[in-house]
């Protein structure tokens, strides 16, 4: 899969300090890996991967490696992931196969299955679709209506009154809405590696530059909260306040963005502008204050090695670091300029 | 995308700066609960300080249904964002699969069917009956028949002869021991000559020998006939009810009115939950009453520029809360001074503690106008001294949001009734049943009716707007 997310020519790729990571899935019989390397997730036991979708598209057989990688390029600009996942190295989903099959288990949700169908559909918009797959597309329609129980709010008066609703499966939106989320936690449950790279490409689309970048101001309120969850902590951590009382905005502009802050101690409030690239080129690296600096933006990469700018203190200009990655922290090298 | 319910967007509320404010608010409620010791963010307890995880996904949900109700926001934007939570809380293990699980289900973002169009009909009855030889009734107590588009119904109360130990709740019920379920059903003929059968939509019983139960006609009779007999075991003489003389008729009947704001409204129904609960806890003890939950909603209107006129219901709520001794959270008091507490508050709150209430059963049949996309009709009275039952059924009412079933400020209805005699009462939905086309409810009122009332003006305020019927209360006598 091609990387869609080019970065401006004169920074480093976002994915330039997220080193390859790897997993093993289960593929039918077999344990399969996915391999993730410069902003791209491949099947590395599927050459064809191509080839099969297509088959499958055709009503071929479907396994599970090709769907994640297919999920993966779905929800490539899909902020639900960054309004589900990891908000900080220490936050650890603890979202795995076991709890996938949990929901599977409970009848609620089927996995994807019509990614690749739709992909045909988008290849080949004139094209006629045999007839087992017309079938497969067709909305599911139960015949039984749904029955659930809750008790009105005269519970409180402990007369244990019972209110029963039911109603008819409208697939539609919302039946998509319910697949589509499903197949995020799929890929959340892949681990913190994979958590952290999705997440990345993600910001990477909307930031400057991105894919979706045109569409940013529509989406102002998500950017927003996708910042501010993932700044706010750090920034309240490394200046001793509390994340509620840091104010964070989307930056826009060539330089770096704005720090300020007021007061002291825990009432300390923070002000913060940072491009919503900094997710992904700092915030999913694992950068965000590092050797005590608040991290504002990747100048050189070339992992382990960063060459980054860091803000020392609130008012204060930055400065440019170098850094390099070892054991899964990032040190401070000699040489670094102020 | 969709907006509040009723109102549509409301273009002098900036809907970016609501959104921004809910995602902001989801983001500091998952710090919250990931600070919490996981015990804590799962254990269901009471009497802990700090809301669990579970509570703290709900409390979301009603705030961000509120804004979506206020117009600031719409409900898409509203159910995703909650969403989004529960995701994020499920993907941490904080709250159960059974919560992801109802995320995930699509089949909760139906809407509900619109009320058929056509005419509706409640026709008092107002009989007793003793219960035929097989039908496990000592008695049989019927109260109204509605007939409307889709469906005909027969509203019915009564005695067991040999009570189950345990209550039970059926719809088209197949309990063992529920009266109407065997082959000799009720039975109907109208002036055409026509047949109808009855068969029990739904029924329960209370343990204690009480039965109630909805008959629903078929077929449905036909506009124009003029009466129907009804013959409700084999032997026993019909019971004549007259359709012709409650046809529709007299003009048009009032549509509703303008409704306060919607965050007036979401306040006055919390205000008159906690009056309900001052007239029906033992000893008028309320203090327990918890209004945090609408404290979080005031606060979120107020910070979206969305609470506007509705301080002046804070006001009455700070007031009312204050009377009854209820802890009043500062965020309440912060957005608005005391206010008077409006005349039928008053009036409650002075007849609280009556228990001169006639003892007798009444037809109390009428039709609201719709309100809303959602038709109520009148069907049934029960009246004892501390109190009265008024049954309801309903078209076309919404499922409530998810998370929210527990919560009075996201109560879609609030109902108000009058009688003749100038006393003011307050009603709250008890038991009942829904689907997505019909809805059946008991309206517990109180405090009790005036001992010489005859009618009553029932009033639903919805988001949209509030309608009235008044009804006779032609008392009968159980047996």
């Amino acid at each position: 899969m091609s990387n869609p997310e080019q970065p401006a020519a004169a920074s480093p790729p976002w994915w330039a300090l997220l080193p390859p990571a790897q997993t093993g899935v289960s593929c039918g019989e077999h344990t399969h890996q996915l391999h993730w390397i410069d902003g791209s997730l491949i099947a590395l036991d599927h050459p064809d991967a191509e080839g099969e979708r297509v088959l499958a598209a055709l009503g071929g057989d479907r396994c599970e490696c090709i769907d994640l990688v297919e999920s993966w390029g779905a929800h490539g600009d899909d902020l639900e992931v960054l309004a589900i996942g990891p908000r900080s190295a220490a936050d650890k989903l603890t979202i795995g196969p076991g709890e996938i099959e949990q929901l599977q288990g409970g009848g609620m949700w089927r996995p994807p299955a019509h990614g690749s169908v739709l992909s045909f559909a988008r290849l080949r918009p004139h094209a006629t679709l045999p007839a087992r797959l017309r079938a497969r597309l067709t909305p599911h329609r139960a015949t039984q209506s749904r029955v659930s129980a809750f008790f009105s709010g005269s519970h409180i008066a402990g007369s244990g009154s019972a209110f029963v609703i039911s109603g008819p499966r409208t697939p539609g939106q919302p039946e998509r809405d319910a697949e589509r989320r499903a197949g995020l936690l799929s890929l959340l449950a892949l681990g913190g590696e994979f958590q952290f790279r999705l997440s990345a490409t993600v910001a990477a689309a909307w930031a400057d530059g991105g894919s979706r970048a045109g569409d940013a101001a529509t989406r102002r309120p998500a950017l927003v909260a996708a910042l501010a969850g993932r700044v706010a902590p750090a920034a309240a951590a490394w200046l001793g306040t509390e994340p509620d009382l840091v104010d964070v905005v989307p930056h826009e502009g060539p330089d770096w963005g704005r720090l300020q802050a007021t007061g002291t101690g825990s009432e300390r409030k923070v002000s913060v502008a940072l491009p919503v690239g900094w997710l992904a080129s700092v915030w999913a690296a694992g950068l965000a204050v590092t050797a005590g600096h608040l991290i504002v933006a990747v100048t050189e990469a070339a992992w382990p090695d960063a060459t980054v700018l860091g803000v020392p203190e609130p008012g204060a200009d930055p400065v440019t670091l170098k850094l390099r990655a070892a054991d899964g922290a990032w040190t401070r090298q000699p040489g670094a300029m102020q | 995308m969709t907006l509040g319910q009723g109102h549509g967007p409301d273009p002098l509320l900036d809907h970016v700066r609501a959104e921004t404010y809910l995602r902001l608010r989801a983001e500091a409620e998952l710090r919250r609960v990931l600070a919490l010791p996981r015990d804590d963010a799962t254990n269901d307890d009471d009497e802990a300080e700090e809301l669990t995880a579970e509570h703290g996904l709900r409390r979301h949900s009603v705030v961000a249904q509120a804004l979506a109700q206020a117009g600031a926001i719409g409900r898409g934007v509203a159910d995703s964002v909650t969403e989004e939570l529960a995701a994020a809380l499920f993907a941490r293990s904080r709250v159960g699969g059974s919560d992801m699980a109802d995320v995930l289900r699509p089949e909760r973002h139906g809407q509900p069917a619109r009320p058929p169009a056509g005419p509706y009909l409640a026709v008092p009855v107002g009989i007793t009956l003793p219960g035929g030889p097989g039908s496990g009734l000592a008695e049989v107590q019927l109260f109204a028949l509605v007939i409307a588009p889709d469906r005909a119904i027969l509203t019915t109360a009564g005695r067991l002869r040999n009570p189950a130990r345990k209550p039970v709740r059926g719809r088209r019920s197949h309990h063992a021991g529920l009266p109407f379920d065997g082959p000799e059903t009720p039975t109907g003929t109208d002036d055409r000559g026509n047949s109808y059968t009855m068969y029990a939509d739904s029924s329960s019983s209370d343990g204690d020998g009480n039965w109630t139960c909805l008959l629903s006609l078929s077929p449905i009779p036909q506009p124009g006939a003029r009466w129907l007999e009804l013959t409700m075991s084999p032997g026993s003489p019909p019971v004549r009810v007259d359709l012709a003389s409650h046809g529709a008729g007299g003009g048009p009947a009032p549509g509703p009115a303008a409704a306060a704001s919607p965050a007036e409204r979401m306040v006055d129904t919390v205000a008159h939950r906690l009056l309900h609960a001052s007239l029906t806890y033992p000893d008028d003890d309320v203090s327990w009453y918890d209004l945090s939950e609408i404290a979080d909603i005031v606060t979120a209107l107020d910070a979206v520029g969305a609470l506007g006129a509705a301080r002046g219901a804070v006001g009455r709520l700070v007031t009312l809360a204050g009377r009854l001794r209820v802890r009043i959270p500062p965020a309440l008091s912060a957005v608005a001074q005391p206010a008077g507490l409006p005349a039928a508050w008053q009036n409650i709150l002075e007849n609280r503690d009556r228990g001169d209430g006639p003892t007798g059963l009444a037809p109390a049949a009428a039709v609201l106008p719709e309100l809303g996309g959602t038709r109520f009709v009148l069907a049934g009275m029960r009246s004892g001294a501390a109190g009265a039952v008024l049954q309801a059924l309903a078209w076309g009412v919404p499922q409530p949001p998810q998370f929210t079933f527990f919560t009075d400020a996201a109560k879609q209805w609030s109902w108000t009734a009058r009688d003749d005699k100038g006393r003011w009462h307050v009603a709250t939905e008890g038991s009942g049943s829904s689907s997505d086309r019909h809805a059946e409810m008991e309206l517990e009122l109180a405090p009790a009716l005036h001992p010489d009332a005859r009618s009553l003006e029932v009033t639903v305020t919805g988001p949209s707007g509030q309608v009235s019927a008044t009804v006779p209360l032609d008392w009968w006598s159980e047996q």
